[in-house]
């Protein structure tokens, strides 16, 4: 991986250059397809960018793929979590889905933990997080040399932010994975394959039973992957198996939306 | 003269022993009281050695026995000629009648000097009290007071409960087109007193009046301070806008205010408790005539601009058309005005913002913003965009027109968009689309995935490895203050070389060579140098295991310069040149050789 990617500066990136800038002309000429493709292109050749990933949310919100744009407008902020055009873009898009479902929440140990650190970007607490532990090895080579007041207290407390940044930043480059469905319906499984029984639940939210369908749009949680088939959570307590080419990756490995955005799987049988 | 004084002086204090007759005195505010208001009771007594009062059980009065407040002094006087010392000692105690009539509160007895003594008794009216709004704490002498002096319009100083609080809800009309702002005001008196406290007590959310029918803006609070019947109060004032939704007779509901009031009165603290409530408002609405075509609902009094991002452009690059409603009414009920169909451009939708007016008075401005993109070049032009609104102080429709605004649109350039030396291409700057933020250009180079693990390895193992260094070294040099034979150890070679490099140009070079030899020998081996020859070091060097050829060296060496020192073979300067360089040589390898020892 790291010779790969000595190898791309070697060769130079600016290439990728051109691929994004003809893809924002095809944008702004309303090639919206063919703006998505040029960014997908840019993704799968590693490039990793928030602005690329806000791009290619356009794109897909100009060519109606509501699940494929919040996916992407997620994959910035994730990048970028100041981003507020890419977070009242999200919003917008969000309005257009069909339940307007949640996001699934982080796990509670993580959201004890780092409740403070959802607006930070992965840059700048890797930057505290190095900062932080430089000041902490200074200030211990500080104490070497000369006893002064609050030493103590200050070395402990870069420390702590040492360790706090330190873990925020493993935490972030470690992501709890996140998909969104891109397809206009899915119904989720009780096993990977197709004849599993579709999953009854109840919403936490109150309501009858119902068939777990999933719709454009609506972010899920993966908890697991296996033989094409991903098990999935939602915010309101479904929980199944979907194919996972209906899904678009929030974090990495980065995956292309399918094709067809039309149904995959439905709940006819499961309603009869 | 002097000597007189001192003479008088002392003959005064002799003379103080003589103490005044013990007395014991009662005496209350008035005798006349009203039933439940306390009052106080002052027992005044004189003597040396006094004792507490001993208060009586009173059937019709109910005294604290625990006095609020208890002083002494010393008087001397002089009687007849004497310095008579007298003690006087007040306590004051509170007191409430139970019921009316005469009451009698009978003698008090205190202990003086190991007797007691009596107080008269005293003779209480007790009368029903006064109405509860008449509170009559004049101000203390002497003491800040905020505002004038409250008195009531007739010149009496006194202020009911009523005046304290006071409460108002007021609209600026009470008729009104439907759409059209009404001002609704609430106002909290708070009468500015000495020794006045009021606390608002309700509920902790502070809901304004219900106005069902209404659009009501968030209410916005200030403070002033203004006169009312003569008195000072501190008014609060709580303003919203409301707009009428529908015609008809809509209703402002009556809304209440918790609170209460505490004053510093003569005899302790007076509460007030209050639940005011104000009368409902009704407002009449009307509603609005037959609209003309172009009317979005705006009502009120409005003006309207429009403003172009860029006179110049290129044929495919948008501009930004801004058009600025400004006014006083409900900025959610004004719809974008139509623009005019244009021939040259495409108009794309509109979004919109509302600004406030910077002055902070109740007026806005909207903003609504389209996008414009030229499809024929030339000289173009946006004709008036109408905007109409209706004027309730007219009571008629009215229509403002922006100017019209001039645009040159030029032929596209080759690549401008293709071009990574135009990364800011107009496209972008125009970054509001019909409803989404539109794409972006990137400042500088595209991010990969991944990126090399050398820079956050480099910047995790850095600072504790420079740390470690640094620990060593700080660890060398501490030993090297404190521990004097690793000191000499570590210093003896380079101190060596020094004195051997100085051999050549010193008036006694045998001297300078053997003093250098037997110094560097001795901090290496920390012994004393005084008085080492070359025997002493063949034994010191033996006893450390060195037996080789630098070892043997260095005796020769230094026998060669005892020799010049005490016999008559003198050494030439040729002789002396070899031996020092020898010595270096020596130095070196006695050096390497003991750090070996040791380390074995």
């Amino acid at each position: 991986m790291n010779a790969a990617w000595m190898l791309l500066l070697l060769l130079g990136v600016d290439s990728f250059a051109r691929t994004f800038e003809q893809a924002n002309d095809a944008y702004a000429r309303q090639a919206y397809a063919e703006a998505a493709q040029g960014y997908e292109s840019l993704i799968a050749e590693s490039i990793e960018d928030s602005v690329v990933f806000f791009n290619l949310g356009n794109a897909y919100y100009k060519l109606d793929r509501l699940g494929c744009a919040i996916a992407n407008y997620e994959r910035a902020l994730r990048l970028d979590p100041g981003m507020t055009d890419a977070r009242e873009n999200l919003t917008r898009t969000l309005l257009k889905t069909r339940r307007k479902l949640n996001a699934p929440a982080p796990a509670p140990w993580a959201r004890n933990l780092f409740f403070w650190h959802y607006d930070i970007s992965h840059d700048a607490t890797r930057v505290l997080a190095a900062a932080c532990w430089t000041l902490f090895w200074a200030l211990l080579a500080v104490r070497l040399w000369r006893k002064l007041p609050y030493l103590h207290g200050a070395i402990i407390a870069a420390g702590v932010l040492a360790l706090a940044f330190g873990g925020s930043a493993w935490v972030k480059a470690h992501p709890a994975q996140r998909a969104v469905i891109a397809v206009e319906h899915v119904a989720l499984r009780y096993g990977p394959g197709e004849q599993e029984e579709v999953v009854l639940y109840t919403p936490e939210d109150g309501g009858r039973k119902a068939p777990a369908d999933l719709f454009d749009g609506d972010r899920v949680r993966v908890e697991a992957r296996r033989d094409g088939w991903v098990r999935v959570a939602t915010s309101d307590g479904a929980r199944g198996w979907a194919p996972e080419n209906a899904l678009v990756f929030v974090t990495p490995p980065y995956n292309r939306p399918p094709e067809d955005a039309g149904a995959i799987a439905n709940t006819e049988e499961a309603s009869t | 003269m002097a000597r007189g004084m001192s003479i008088a002086i002392l003959a005064a204090l002799l003379m103080i022993g003589a103490v005044a007759q013990p007395s014991v005195r009662v005496v209350v505010d008035s005798t006349t009281v009203a039933t439940g208001e306390p009052f106080a009771v002052r027992v005044t007594a004189s003597g040396e050695r006094v004792s507490r009062p001993v208060i009586p059980h009173v059937e019709d009065l109910v005294i604290n026995r625990t006095p609020s407040g208890t002083s002494q002094s010393m008087q001397i006087q002089f009687i007849n000629g004497r310095a008579v010392t007298n003690q006087v000692h007040e306590w004051v105690y509170y007191a409430t009648a139970k019921r009316e009539g005469a009451i009698t509160l009978p003698p008090i007895s205190v202990r003086i000097d190991g007797k007691d003594y009596f107080s008269e008794e005293i003779q209480l009216t007790a009368q029903e009290p006064a109405p509860p709004q008449v509170v009559t704490p004049p101000p203390a002498p002497g003491r800040p007071q905020r505002g004038a002096a409250p008195s009531t319009p007739d010149g009496q100083k006194e202020i009911t409960w009523d005046d304290v609080v006071l409460v108002e809800c007021t609209v600026d009309k009470r008729r009104a087109y439907q759409g059209e702002p009404i001002q609704l005001t609430l106002s909290i008196w708070e009468l500015q007193y000495w020794g006045l406290t009021i606390r608002y007590t309700g509920p902790r959310s502070f809901d304004m009046p219900k106005s069902e029918g209404f659009y009501a803006l968030p209410p916005e609070q200030r403070r002033r301070v203004a006169s009312r019947n003569r008195f000072d109060y501190e008014v609060q004032e709580f303003t919203q806008r409301l707009y009428p939704m529908r015609a008809g007779m809509l209703d402002i509901s009556t809304w209440s205010w918790q609170g209460m009031a505490t004053v510093m009165a003569q005899f302790g603290p007076k509460t007030h408790s209050y639940r005011l409530t104000t009368q409902p408002v009704t407002i009449e609405v009307l509603p609005l005539p037959a609209s003309p075509p172009g009317f979005t609902g705006a009502v009120g009094r409005f003006r309207v601009q429009a403003q172009v991002s860029a006179r110049d452009t290129e044929q495919g690059v948008p501009v930004e058309l801004l058009l600025r409603v400004s006014g006083e009414g409900n900025p959610d009920a004004i719809g974008a005005p139509q623009l005019p169909a244009l021939s040259w451009a495409h108009v794309s939708g509109q979004l919109s913002q509302v600004e406030p007016d910077p002055a902070g008075a109740a007026g806005f401005t909207k903003v609504f913003r389209y996008t414009l993109s030229p499809h024929e070049i030339g000289e173009h032009a946006i004709p008036p965009i109408p905007f109409c609104y209706f004027d309730p102080a007219s009571e008629r429709y009215r229509t403002e027109e922006t100017r019209p605004i001039a645009l040159r649109v030029a032929p596209p350039r080759e690549g401008v968009y293709a071009s990574a030396d135009h990364p800011a291409a107009p496209q972008y700057r125009a970054d509001i689309e019909e409803d989404i933020w539109s794409v972006k250009p990137v400042a500088g180079r595209l991010r990969i995935r991944g990126g090399s693990v050398a820079l956050p390895t480099t910047v995790v193992v850095s600072p504790p490895l420079l740390w470690g260094g640094f620990f060593l070294f700080m660890r060398r040099r501490r030993r090297l203050l404190t521990d004097p034979e690793y000191a000499r150890k570590y210093y003896a070679r380079s101190r060596g070389h020094k004195r051997l490099a100085r051999v050549a140009a010193s008036p006694e070079p045998v001297e300078e060579l053997y003093r250098a030899l037997i110094e560097f020998l001795a901090d290496a081996c920390n012994v004393n140098a005084a008085g080492l020859t070359s025997e002493d070091v063949r034994g010191l060097l033996e006893g450390r295991g060195l037996r080789d050829e630098a070892a043997e060296n260095l005796v020769k060496i230094l026998r060669a310069c005892e020799r010049d020192r005490y016999a008559a073979a003198k050494l030439s300067p040729a002789e002396m040149d070899a031996l020092t360089r020898a010595a270096v040589s020596c130095v070196d390898r006695l050096e390497e050789a003991l750090l070996k020892g040791r380390a074995s």
